[in-house]
């Protein structure tokens, strides 16, 4: 046992002295380092500026609604307020779903909307390979430096003729292989640790250090997995250059293949109701009424003639509360129920879709670490259903303050063009304030990637060592 | 030079055959290809056959929508006001014959806006279509992109490293010596062959995406077929160059690699800066800012913008003060002249920006390969741009016909919505 150990350590070592002698791991991983930190200080400073901004536009449009003067205030509901979704220091990272996903919503009276101003339908054409951001380097780049680099390590023995020596000196091949591992992850964490802490410290300042720090983990996962699939391909590889090109053509498998057709299939054989669809049948369920509960007209009337007994009146005009905002209240409770309903709907299908598009991606380990990214990032699904859950709770309640206020401030039926609410009432209503989930809800959200991620590592890890047995020089 | 002649092209060519390694590269780029034309070709299937169903169902839209109309008065010109605000405004982007080239783009672009009697900029804002954005990212690039992709990777697989070989393997030397003619004939003749592998291999996988889709013709397909030729040669040619540099094997391996992650994500990404920095594309957020301030300001003056709607329009007897549904009606006018300038600087920004990306991309041959598809789909910026004139223009039709109607509160007769514009790009 101690002598297996002795003889990885040995290996490694070598293996880190080799590389650090080698030209290419100072010359691409440098290269590659001062990219990163290029595109991390971009991308962090873009992330800066669209978080002042939002402030400045959050601050603006509520000032806008403080402000409105005299209204009717229905009408002033329709104005409405708008949520924004903060970004994270670590979306400067891994920007996720952001870029498809529509980057503000709009709050009004009896309506959900989804969000609008997807930042992708207004770019520029590009090829659609994404984003040539740090996500792009840390998860696609950096492994093809593993490749590169480890691609020889044990067909290089083989060509020089080292390897017999190295098992006539009773050196195990478990041993050999290990230490390659080993020394193939320590020599790529050498260079580009100066980035890692580097860019750590560019994010350190507004993220908290446990998100952070699981990024790192998961990062020192992923890497320490394609070292091992880079010594796995070179042990079972006759020569270097084969093992280069079956190395490559994993990779471009791995990363850009297998990924976008597991989501291009999920896409056609679960798909969502187009838009069209989707808010017909929140207006049918809402005009129609859900299984047993009558037309809209119906439930109205009933609710009026309910309304109309329990105040001992017998007409609308004469009760004695605003009988257009008691009516909007009972019709918006009821809009609220459909809206809940569809949108649960299509939030369980996308939940589905990203479900069955883990197992479908399960093949390769690159869509488990970006959805760990996302996740600790808060750019990923569950992080935006989160915000717009948050969004809509918060609509609920400015809506059905607005009505409760009018109802008590009128009298039996008014005019819609009568303008009796004013500034000193809009501003009564509460600020929107989302606070993002923490560190917990990503772990839970991601604990599949995870474990499909260890499971990786392992997987490799023991090929790696069944490789061993049928190395032969 | 001399250009090859029977013996080395029939040398070549079994050389090729007998390396399994080509085959297997062939293999891997036509599934993938394949799989990627399946997909590209049923969506833009999915895509005509929806667009098929357009007309019937504005038919029976219209027919259901005059059914419901209530006689001549207020609650006409009420129902009236409804249906300026439906479904019967629906357009679609039109799209050309190369639909399979560029239907990615509809994942994301508002394709399906709709004339209304709303303002688009507020009210009636288009959120786009309704896509799972996991999906959206991280799916197919399209077709033309995956050729980008993966084509110059097995090329340069394929090609760099071809001289270097026989160097390395000490033939180099025997082959200058026993050709009468130089390595050029020889070279060119193994080119050659992976040249039509190449091109054939994307064809055979390609072409699929085109016969799924009924709106493909024969010219768009040659067009096509011309592209990748173009596209493959380029690859190949290059391929052959690192073949021809000193150095390893490895190292020209290396290169192909470094060449291949500049021209494909690197040099892209460059143009794609520079074009966001020559023509900054306009804050959406701060946009948000003027929608509200042109919501309060047409709220604010409600009555005079109806008043001002009459006096422009003496032809329809005023019906002041202005009731809902004219108030909103006049409201929503005054909206969009005010926010419309906002909507022409973002085109002219994408415009611009596309311009710049058109302008470079020669750079990048993947890049142009992909604007060409999105070109010859007709979901380019341009043909984008196009049709937001067309919907304007479009819903200019649209109000012209229902406004006054809906202004004069007495509405219409339910045999002249027969007479209901068209959007007919």
């Amino acid at each position: 046992m101690i002598a297996a150990v002795s003889g990885i350590t040995a290996i490694a070592a070598k293996e880190i002295r080799a590389l650090l002698r080698d030209g290419r791991l100072w010359g691409l991983g440098t290269l590659l380092a001062v990219l990163l930190l290029a595109v991390l200080a971009s991308s962090a400073h873009q992330r800066q500026q669209a978080e002042q901004e939002r402030r400045a536009v959050e601050t603006a449009a509520r000032q806008q609604w403080d402000q409105q003067g005299d209204r009717n205030p229905h009408r002033a509901a329709h104005f409405g307020l708008y949520a924004f979704k903060p970004r994270s220091a670590l979306s400067s990272v891994d920007a996720g779903i952001d870029a498809q996903a529509g980057q503000a919503l709009w709050l009004e009276p009896h309506k959900r909307n989804l969000a609008m101003f997807a930042p992708a339908a207004d770019a520029a054409p590009s090829l659609g390979l994404g984003d040539f951001n740090p996500a792009f380097l840390l998860f696609a780049l950096v492994p093809l430096l593993v490749l590169v680099l480890g691609h020889g390590s044990v067909t290089q023995e083989r060509e020089l003729g080292t390897l017999r020596m190295l098992q006539a000196c009773g050196l195990r091949a478990s041993a050999l292989v290990l230490g390659k591992w080993l020394g193939l992850s320590a020599g790529l964490m050498l260079v580009l640790a100066p980035a890692l802490l580097a860019g750590g410290w560019l994010l350190a300042a507004e993220q908290d250090a446990l998100h952070a720090g699981l990024l790192l983990l998961a990062l020192l996962l992923y890497y320490a997995l394609w070292a091992a699939i880079t010594v796995l391909v070179s042990a079972l590889s006759r020569t270097s250059r084969a093992a280069l090109l079956v190395l490559l053509a994993l990779w471009v498998g791995a990363v850009f293949i297998a990924p976008r057709l597991a989501a291009s299939s999920v896409a056609q054989r679960m798909p969502l109701p187009t838009g069209e669809q989707f808010w017909s049948r929140i207006h049918h369920d809402i005009a129609q009424g859900l299984p047993g509960d009558g037309s809209a007209a119906e439930r109205l009337q009933a609710f009026d003639a309910q309304l109309l007994a329990d105040n001992g009146v017998a007409r609308l005009e004469d009760l004695p509360f605003g009988a257009n905002a008691r009516r909007r209240l009972f019709r918006d409770a009821y809009a609220t129920r459909v809206h809940a309903l569809h949108f649960a709907q299509l939030w369980d299908d996308q939940l589905a879709q990203q479900r069955r598009l883990r197992w479908a991606g399960v093949v390769t380990p690159y869509p488990a670490m970006r959805a760990i990214s996302s996740a600790l990032a808060g750019t990923d699904l569950a992080h935006r259903q989160h915000f717009e859950e948050a969004a809509e709770q918060y609509r609920q309640q400015y809506t059905t303050l607005m009505d409760e206020w009018d109802m008590h401030a009128t009298r039996g039926v008014t005019s819609f063009e009568s303008r009796y609410g004013g500034n000193a009432q809009w501003q009564t209503m509460p600020q929107w304030r989302y606070a993002a989930p923490g560190a917990g809800f990503a772990l839970r959200g991601s604990r599949a990637d995870w474990a499909i991620l260890s499971a990786w590592l392992l997987l490799a890890l023991g090929a790696l060592c069944w490789s061993a047995r049928r190395l032969k020089p | 030079m001399s250009w090859p002649r029977r013996h080395h092209w029939q040398a070549e060519g079994l050389r090729l055959r007998r390396q399994p390694l080509a085959w297997m590269a062939f293999a891997a780029l036509f599934l993938v290809l394949f799989a990627s034309a399946i997909s590209a070709g049923l969506q833009a299937r999915a895509w005509r056959a929806a667009a098929a169903q357009d007309p019937p169902v504005f038919a029976e839209r219209l027919a259901q929508a005059a059914q419901r109309l209530p006689p001549a008065g207020p609650a006409n010109a009420t129902a009236l006001y409804q249906l300026g605000r439906g479904e019967l405004g629906s357009t679609r982007l039109p799209v050309h014959a190369g639909l399979a080239l560029g239907v990615q783009r509809l994942d994301v672009l508002p394709a399906r806006l709709k004339a209304s009697l709303d303002s688009r900029h507020v009210e009636a804002r288009d959120p786009g279509p309704l896509k799972n954005p996991l999906l959206t990212e991280s799916g197919l690039p399209g077709l033309p992109a995956m050729v980008a992709l993966l084509l110059p990777l097995v090329a340069l697989l394929l090609c760099a490293g071809l001289l270097q070989e026989e160097r390395e393997q000490g033939r180099l030397g025997l082959l200058r010596v026993q050709s009468r003619h130089g390595l050029a004939p020889i070279l060119l003749a193994a080119l050659g062959w992976r040249l039509l592998g190449l091109w054939t291999v994307a064809a055979l996988a390609t072409l699929p995406a085109l016969a799924l889709d009924p709106g493909a013709n024969l010219l768009v397909a040659l067009q096509w077929l011309g592209a990748l030729a173009a596209f493959c040669t380029l690859w190949v040619l290059l391929g052959g160059v690192l073949s021809g540099l000193p150095g390893s094997g490895a190292a020209a391996m290396l290169a192909a690699l470094g060449l291949w992650l500049a021209l494909t994500f690197a040099v892209p990404a460059g143009l794609l800066l520079q074009a966001q920095q020559q023509a900054p594309t306009p804050s959406r957020l701060q946009s948000i800012v003027s929608i509200r301030a042109a919501q309060h300001d047409s709220e604010d003056h409600e009555q005079a913008l109806a008043q001002a709607w009459y006096a422009a329009h003496p032809e329809v007897a005023a019906q002041l003060p202005a009731v809902w549904p004219a108030s909103f009606v006049a409201r929503a006018l005054d909206q969009d002249l005010a926010l419309e300038p906002l909507a022409v600087e973002r085109a002219e920004s994408r415009l611009e920006q596309a311009a710049v990306l058109h302008r470079w991309s020669w750079l990048s041959p993947g890049l142009a390969l992909v604007l060409w598809g999105e070109k010859a789909a007709g979901t380019d910026v341009h043909s984008h741009v196009r049709y937001l004139q067309q919907v304007e223009a479009f819903e200019q039709r649209w109000r012209d016909f229902l406004v006054p109607r809906v202004m004069d509160r007495e509405g219409l007769d339910a045999a002249r919505l027969q007479s209901l514009p068209r959007f007919q790009p």
